[in-house]
C-alpha cells in the first residue's frame, strides 16, 4: 500500500518556519480556517493562497507539498464542474452558455472558483503546518495548553497504530492472494478486516497490562519524552494572528462591497475554458473510478 | 453473610466493565482500522467510505460516547494524513457512533431484523448530517465517487441538495449496512469479557448468524450496484 497513500508527512528541516513552536503555526492554520468559511471574496481567498505559498517556500517543502497538491487538486476541481452547474446561490442565476443538459451560469463559475480557493487556502496552511511538525511536538504542545493526557495518548497511539495496521493489511491481503483468493474489491478488504482488527485487539490486551504496570491512570504531573519550549517570538506570533484575524473578519462582516457574487463578470470564453478544464479532470477521474470498480 | 440477606448487584454500565486501561488502547486501534479502511477505500476506489467500522465496533462494545471519541479522532488524524477535507465530516461519524450504540443499548440490536434496520438508520441519519457539509461548506463534491451520481442526479433536474443527497444515501446504505455486519463479524471474534452482555443477533450462533452477515454484505454491495447503475 506504499506511495499509494497520500503521502503527508513531516519533512524535516531547519527553516524558520521549521523552527517555531507548534501552537502558533495551529493557530494560524485555524484562522485560515475561519477565514476562508467567512469570505466569498476571490481577491482575499487569493491573498491567502498567495501568504501559504509564501510561508511553504520559507519552509522549503516545495517538493512533498506539490506531490500531495498534485493528488489534491485534481478532486478539487470537480468542485467548478458542479458548481457551474448547479450554484450554492440564491436565485436568479444567470446563464452563460447551455451544453446538452446542463446550463453554466455566472454565479456557478463564481461559486466554484472561490469553493477552490477555499479549500486549496486551508490545505495549504495546514500542509505547511503539519510539514514543518513533528507530530509528538504537537501533541506536547498541546499537552501545555491543558489537553488531557488521556486524550493525548490516544492520539500519538492513533498515528503509531496506522502504518502497523496497514502492514497487517497488506499481509492478509497478501495470504490471501497466495491462496487463489481475491486480491482487491470487497471480496477481498471486507474479511480481511476481521483478522487484523483480532490481531490488534492482542495489542490492546498487552498495552493494557504495560499501562497497568507503569500506572497510567494514576494522578500526578505526566512528563513527555519530548519536549517543546514556547518563546516570546511565538506568543508574539500567537498574539499577531488573533488580532489580525480579528481585524479581517471585523471588515469582512461590516465591508457589504467584498461580496462580488453580483459585480465580477466572467467573460463566456473564460467561463466555458474553466468549465471545460474542470469538466476533463472531473471525467478523468470518473473514467478511472468506473474502470477500477468494475475490475473490483 | 447469609445469601438472602445479600444485596443485588447494581447493574454496572457497560463502558466502566472494561478497564480504563483497555479503553484507552482499543480506542487507537478503533480509530486507525478507520483510517486504514479509509485509506484503502480510496486506494481501491470503491465506491463506499469504509471509515466507520472501528467507530461501530467502538460505540457497539464501549459505549456510544467512546465511539463518537473514536469517530471524531478518526477524522482529526486522517486530516493530518490526507488533508482538511474530512474534518468537518468528524460530525457525520460522531452522529453514526451515536446512533449505533444507543440503537444497540435500547434493544435495535437483539434481532437480526433490527440490527439491520438500525444500519438503515445509521445511513438515513447520516446522510442528512452530511449533505449540509457538502453542499454549503465544499459545494456539493469531495472528489468521491458519489460525485458522478450528483452529476446524473443535477442531469436529471434535480437541485443541488436533493442530488447530493440522493447520491450520498446510495453510498451511505451501503456503507453502513457493510460497516455494520463487518462491525458485527469484528465484535464476535473479541474476548469474551469484552462482549459478555452485549445484546447482538451473534446469540443464535453457528452458521446461520455467518449467513445473516454475509447477507448483510451482498445487499449492502447490491445497493452500490443499484447505485452504479443510476449513474450510469
Amino acid at each position: 500500500m506504499r506511495g499509494v497513500v497520500i503521502p503527508i508527512s513531516m519533512v524535516p528541516g531547519n527553516s524558520v518556519i521549521h523552527r517555531i513552536s507548534p501552537l502558533p503555526k495551529l493557530l494560524l492554520a485555524g484562522c485560515v480556517l475561519v477565514l476562508s468559511f467567512s469570505t466569498r471574496n476571490p481577491a482575499i481567498l487569493g491573498a491567502l493562497i498567495v501568504l501559504g505559498m509564501v510561508m511553504v517556500s520559507v519552509a522549503n517543502i516545495w517538493k512533498p507539498f506539490l506531490r500531495v497538491m498534485a493528488i489534491l487538486f485534481p478532486i478539487l476541481l470537480t468542485l467548478i464542474t458542479l458548481q457551474s452547474i448547479a450554484p450554492a446561490f440564491p436565485r436568479p442565476w444567470t446563464p452563460i452558455v447551455s451544453m446538452g443538459p446542463f446550463t453554466i451560469y455566472q454565479e456557478g463559475i463564481y461559486s466554484g472558483v472561490t469553493m477552490v480557493e477555499r479549500a486549496t487556502s486551508m490545505t495549504i496552511f495546514a500542509l505547511a503546518a503539519i510539514m514543518t511538525t513533528h507530530p509528538s511536538d504537537l501533541f506536547a504542545s498541546l499537552q501545555k495548553i491543558g489537553m488531557p493526557y488521556v486524550l493525548n495518548f490516544i492520539l500519538t497511539m492513533t498515528l503509531q497504530l496506522i502504518p502497523i495496521l496497514q502492514k497487517e493489511f497488506t499481509t492478509v491481503l497478501s495470504a490471501q492472494k497466495s491462496r487463489g483468493l481475491k486480491g482487491t474489491g470487497f471480496a477481498a478488504v471486507l474479511p480481511s478486516m476481521v483478522p487484523v482488527f483480532v490481531g490488534a485487539i492482542e495489542r490492546v490486551q498487552q498495552l493494557s497490562i504495560s499501562l497497568e504496570s507503569r500506572a497510567f491512570g494514576s494522578s500526578g504531573a505526566k512528563t513527555s519524552y519530548r519536549s517543546v519550549k514556547v518563546s516570546w517570538v511565538d506568543y508574539l506570533l500567537m498574539l499577531l494572528t488573533t488580532f489580525g484575524t480579528c481585524g479581517l473578519l471585523y471588515w469582512i462582516i461590516t465591508d457589504p462591497s467584498l461580496d462580488w457574487s453580483r459585480t465580477l463578470i466572467f467573460a463566456p470564453w473564460l467561463a466555458i475554458t474553466l468549465f471545460t478544464l474542470a469538466t476533463i479532470g472531473f471525467l478523468i477521474f470518473v473514467i478511472i473510478a468506473i474502470r477500477v470498480v468494475l475490475r473490483a | 453473610m447469609s445469601t438472602a440477606s445479600a444485596k443485588p448487584v447494581a447493574k454496572k454500565k457497560r463502558s466502566s466493565r472494561i478497564p480504563l486501561t483497555y479503553v484507552v488502547a482499543l480506542v487507537p486501534v478503533a480509530a486507525a482500522l478507520n483510517i486504514v479502511g479509509g485509506q484503502i477505500n480510496t486506494i481501491l476506489k470503491l465506491p463506499i467510505f469504509l471509515d466507520m467500522i472501528g467507530t461501530a465496533v467502538a460505540a457497539i462494545v464501549l459505549g456510544p460516547w467512546w465511539g463518537a471519541l473514536v469517530g471524531a479522532i478518526t477524522n482529526i488524524v486522517s486530516s493530518f494524513i490526507s488533508g482538511p477535507i474530512g474534518l468537518p465530516f468528524a460530525v457525520v461519524n460522531v452522529v453514526g457512533a451515536l446512533v449505533w450504540g444507543y440503537g444497540v443499548r435500547w434493544g435495535l440490536g437483539k434481532k437480526y431484523w433490527s440490527y439491520f434496520l438500525l444500519n438503515i438508520i445509521v445511513a438515513f441519519l447520516c446522510s442528512v448530517t452530511a449533505v449540509p457539509i457538502y453542499v454549503f461548506i465544499f459545494g456539493g463534491a469531495t472528489g468521491h465517487f458519489a460525485d458522478m451520481m450528483t452529476a446524473a442526479f443535477l442531469a436529471m433536474g434535480q437541485n443541488l441538495i436533493v442530488s447530493v443527497f440522493s447520491s450520498n444515501i446510495l453510498v451511505s446504505l451501503a456503507d453502513k449496512i457493510i460497516a455494520g455486519f463487518v462491525a458485527l463479524a469484528i465484535i464476535e471474534a473479541l474476548p469474551a469479557n469484552l462482549t459478555a452482555n452485549i445484546q447482538l443477533p451473534a446469540a443464535a450462533g453457528g452458521l446461520k448468524k455467518v449467513l445473516w452477515i454475509a447477507g448483510g454484505v451482498i445487499v449492502g454491495a447490491a445497493i452500490t450496484l443499484i447505485a452504479l447503475a443510476v449513474a450510469k
